[in-house]
């Protein structure tokens, strides 16, 4: 706070303008020198104070920008390392090195160790031998601890305060990388740390969980819970890859999801599901590398990879151990067994094919020499990249499908007991839907095509007329038991039928009055049918019956008899054609030819006759062999034959006689009889010329009355 | 709701086809609890709920349409996703994605399913891939109901990613239990802060709908034009009465074409018509639906050249 009088002697050398920016500079107040130049200058002239002007300086925030003041272009990493906050831990700040429970023998091995190499400093004596063996036993047990270590003891192991993080191992094995934030939509999630970095040469897209390495660092970046923002930014960062076609490398070390209200709201759960959908569209080759904990669905989110590799000592759950055994034994401190059930070891999930590799630790966990473990990653990741590089997008996408799609064990084909299946709900029957109307058509139409069929003398196809009656008997017989049910009349038809099939069964008469009963249980329904509702419908679909049966048996007739005029055809021939008979016929037949011009002789037609007779005769018999009723016809035949000439010739001499009694009495009958006396005495008369005109006189009325008759 | 009773109340009576009955879990890790183990405790479940697993799939029709359905049952192990459930839920998507049927999947889970350990948490990602293919690749719908409790895996995978996602009114949906975000927030949730009301306020989900309402809002008006089978379905609600449904059926190549009939003035009258031979010209457009001009062009355009027949205009 400075009070600034405005006294006529102006601030020589100084502005306003001046002042502020000085201030701004963190320097609070005015130089001094401008202070004393004015009160020097201004002590003689009356101080006006009546106005003050007063500057408030503003603290503005110092920003904690990762810089320094002289960037050093050539530092190892290049100029980009200038732009990430990541540096190494200052040595106040270092954390403490944490023993776990399990090592505490390992610390007093070490400890002796230590004391004994002072006391041989101090008294100088020659305690080397000891020292070896000491040394010796201590590796020996180093080995003996980390090569069996249990679930837990791992577990312990990957959230190790020391061990190390994303960002340790991605600056040991990138030559550059720099550090891409933002979700675009509100936040920059500092527990997912996104970026682009080479690896001998080759530019990849990085992503992973990012844990504290202290605990202050450690608030900072949320303990390695990401909020939804975080899997937007992996989701922006993924398309990003795809679009420009760098692999993605993803490491997992999370103990899950944030799980806050506010997540909650944001949609933990879609993000999480958007980033699983997406990640099975990258065209890129992505692998994942678990380096610590990985928990359930929010390690998941940034891990559906083309290949799973996790470090030795790394997990995989979907619930942690402590969880997992407050839920199933109720007590938190069940965990190692849970931990041992739950199988989230890295050889676990090789074996259950989850994980498609295991990168070995040093003994004594990653934290125990980070740079050995970054380079075992950086080999892990440039042969899975080499494998997966050849593969095109076809067979990159497939392969990450088909890893996912064999997961999961289950059992099938073997029955199950339907005791287990009450409550299913069964595959149903189809419910044969025919409306009235389609029904209707399809009469119509087979109708129609019967007709057709007519005109055109083909045979209408026998399976249509089945098909048609039978769906018409099953809709007749439908309704005729809703009429049934209308009546009220359902219960003792069902009685009955009961009893009748009883009675079938055991294969006696019917019963007389079995027999009554439905008698008059049919009285009773044919009267009361009319009443029913659907009687109208009922009717309609009994005629189409009839009528389609009708057609049916008319054309089972007439095949019937198709099928017969065949047979006999084809017998016919058969006789025609045996030697004899031919011989005779083609004999006949050229008697009859030469005999054309005059009447058949009476001999020949004998022998036509005797023939027609054999030949009947051996149809007959081969009709016969057909199993056909020939009697009849044959007898009819046989008649005819016989009779023919006979017949027709006395009926030819009869008709004659007729016709001349008719011309007698035609001529009785008119008055032509006088004409025709006194004609014949002319002729007598006029001797032996006829004149033509007088014949004509009597031709013409004679005529007329032949045509009369 | 048990499953039996939802799939009754969507799927038209006589249409359902189940799929995959006979799946049952089997101990792949080898689960050890001193009192019940896995296998003993999924015997148990089936012979008391009657259900073979937490989920029913197969398909049916939907007033009409055909669709592919899979309901999640929580009374039985408190529909906890595990391998079983995945490759079911995977194989009827796949079913669906071959055969180009709409997929509903109806959730209710509590969870993933830990005796099974991280071959449960594998079926997320199993499912998302399998909607991937489904939903981007060949672009088909899928709609998501979320029921009362949707929790954990389920809503951290298919759950939520629905083409539209249909919330039962007062579910409890949530990603992480109410326990364990009490534990590491040390305070207590407010009572409310995870139902779908809330959640919705929040804009998590697109429609809230309850279960009578449930199978019109799925299925009421649709036309479907079907090129590979060559037919035209036109269903809608009438008035009661003898037209209550009216379901109509033709072959594509009975559509003569499309006709706009367009009648200006003060009640101008646009209307969209579709000529069957035979049957005349069947409207397309709602009696109250006020398209522009350029919509209604585009509409018919877009369904001219997909039927492949000729504009009339009126």
């Amino acid at each position: 706070m400075a009070s600034i009088s405005h006294s006529p002697v102006g601030f020589v050398g100084t502005s306003a303008s001046d002042l502020l920016r000085s201030s701004s500079n963190g320097v609070n107040g005015i130089p001094l020198r401008t202070l004393g130049r004015a009160q020097f200058g201004g002590s003689s002239s009356t101080t006006r104070r009546d106005s003050r002007v007063v500057a408030k300086i503003r603290k503005v925030k110092k920003h904690d920008h990762p810089w320094p003041d002289n960037p050093d272009p050539n530092v190892k990493g290049g100029i980009l390392t200038h732009l990430s906050h990541f540096k190494p831990l200052p040595e106040n700040e270092k954390p403490r090195p944490v023993t776990l429970e399990f090592e505490k023998p390992l610390i007093n091995l070490e400890k002796k160790i230590i004391d004994v190499r002072k006391m041989a400093n101090e008294t100088g004596l020659d305690f080397s031998d000891q020292i070896i063996s000491l040394e010796n036993k201590y590796q020996q047990a180093l080995k003996d601890l980390y090569t069996r270590l249990t679930p837990i003891q791992r577990v312990y192991i990957a959230r190790h305060p020391n061990r190390p993080t994303f960002l340790d191992h991605v600056f040991n094995i990138t030559e550059k990388f720099v550090e891409l934030h933002g979700d675009r939509s509100g936040y920059d999630d500092p527990a997912i740390v996104t970026g682009i970095g080479t690896i001998d040469g080759r530019r990849y897209m990085f992503m992973g969980h990012q844990k504290g390495r202290n605990t202050k660092e450690n608030v900072k970046r949320n303990f390695g819970m990401p909020t939804p923002h975080g899997y937007r930014k992996a989701l922006r960062m993924m398309y990003y890859a795809d679009h420009h076609g760098f692999p993605i490398v993803t490491f997992i070390d999370t103990p899950g999801a944030y799980a806050d209200l506010k997540c909650e709201e944001l949609g933990q759960g879609e993000a999480i599901a958007n980033n699983l959908r997406t990640m099975f569209g990258l065209k890129v080759p992505i692998v994942s590398i678990v380096i610590g904990e990985g928990g359930s669905g929010g390690a998941l989110a940034i891990g559906c990879a083309n290949k799973l590799i996790m470090l030795e000592n790394a997990v995989f759950y979907v619930a942690s151990p402590e969880a997992c055994a407050a839920i199933l034994w109720k007590s938190a401190k069940a965990a190692p067994q849970a931990a041992e059930t739950l199988r989230i070891t890295a050889t676990e999930l090789c074996k259950l094919q989850i994980a498609d590799g295991v990168i070995p630790e040093p003994l004594g966990g990653a934290h125990a020499d980070p740079t050995w473990t970054s380079q075992q990653i950086k080999n892990a990741i440039n042969e899975s990249m080499d494998e997966l590089m050849k593969m095109d997008t076809e067979e990159l996408l497939k392969h990450r499908m088909l890893k996912f799609r064999k997961i999961g064990g289950f059992q099938e084909g073997l029955p199950v007991d339907p005791k287990k299946k009450v409550n299913m709900k069964m595959k149903e029957e189809p419910i044969i839907r025919t409306s009235n109307l389609n029904i209707e058509d399809e009469v119509k139409n087979l109708m129609q095509k019967r007709l057709n069929a007519k005109e055109s003398s083909v045979e209408l196809p026998e399976s249509d007329v089945n098909e048609m009656i039978e769906k018409l008997k099953r809709e007749v017989d439908r309704e005729y038991s809703e009429a049934v049910k209308a009546m009220g009349l359902k219960d003792r038809l069902v009685l009955l039928r009961e009893e009748f099939s009883k009675v079938n069964l055991r294969d006696q008469l019917m019963h007389p009055a079995l027999k009554d009963k439905i008698e008059k249980l049919r009285d009773e329904f044919t009267q009361g049918v009319s009443a029913a509702p659907n009687y109208e419908s009922l009717k309609s679909k009994l005629d189409m019956l009839t009528e389609l049966s009708k057609i049916k048996s008319t054309s089972e007739k007439n095949k019937k008899s198709a099928t017969l005029k065949q047979a006999v055809n084809k017998k016919f021939v058969e006789i025609m054609n045996r030697p004899d008979i031919k011989e005779k016929y083609k004999a006949l037949e050229a008697a009859i030819e030469n005999s054309a011009g005059q009447d058949l002789d009476h001999e020949l037609k004998e022998e036509l006759v005797k023939m027609k007779k054999e030949i009947e005769l051996e149809l007959a018999g081969a009709i016969k062999s057909l199993g056909l009723d020939v009697e009849v016809v044959k007898s009819k035949a046989k008649e005819i034959s016989e009779q023919i000439p006979l017949d027709v010739k006395i009926k030819v001499e009869e008709l004659n006689e007729e016709i001349k009694g008719e011309i007698e009495n035609v001529i009785k009958s008119t008055d032509l009889k006088d004409k025709i006396e006194l004609l014949k005495l002319e002729v007598a008369k006029a001797g032996k010329t006829p004149d033509v005109a007088i014949g004509w006189k009597f031709g013409k009325p004679i005529s007329k009355r032949w045509f009369y008759i | 709701m048990s499953s039996s009773d939802r799939i009754e109340l969507l799927i038209d009576p006589g249409t359902w086809v189940p799929m995959d009955e006979d799946m049952v879990s089997v101990d792949t890790i080898e689960f050890p609890l001193e009192e019940e183990s896995y296998k003993d405790r999924i015997d148990s479940y089936q012979r008391k709920t009657g259900l073979t697993e937490a989920v029913q799939t197969g398909t049916g029709q939907l007033n009409g349409i055909p669709i592919a359905i899979g309901v999640m049952d929580f009374q039985f192990m408190g529909g906890s996703m595990g391998s079983v459930v995945g490759e079911k839920i995977t194989r009827l998507i796949e079913y669906a994605t071959n055969r180009f049927l709409p997929l509903i999947l109806v959730c209710a889970s509590g969870g993933a399913r830990m005796q099974e350990g991280s071959l449960s948490l594998m079926q997320m990602a199993k499912i998302a891939s399998a909607l991937y293919d489904y939903q981007s690749k060949k672009k088909l719908f899928y709609v998501s109901i979320l029921t009362s409790p949707t929790t954990g895996g389920v809503t951290a995978s298919f759950g939520m990613l629905g083409d539209i996602i249909i919330a039962e009114p007062n579910a409890y949906i949530a990603f992480a239990g109410k326990r364990v975000i009490e534990q590491t927030l040390n305070t207590t949730v407010p009572e409310g802060s995870q139902t779908a009301e809330y959640l919705f306020h929040k804009g998590q989900f697109d429609l809230i709908v309850p279960r009578n309402l449930l199978k019109d809002v799925l299925s009421s008006g649709y036309d479907r034009f079907d090129r590979k089978e060559g037919i035209v379905c036109i269903f809608r609600w009438g008035f009661p009465g003898k037209n209550r449904r009216i379901f109509l059926q033709f072959f594509m190549k009975d559509v003569q074409s499309i006709r706009i009939e367009v009648k200006e003035g003060i009640y101008a009258r646009r209307v969209l018509y579709m000529e069957i031979r035979g049957h005349g010209a069947i409207p397309l457009t709602r009696t109250d639906e006020n398209l522009t001009p350029r919509e209604l062009e585009q509409k018919a355009a877009e369904l001219a050249y997909f039927l492949r027949v000729p504009i009339e205009v009126f």
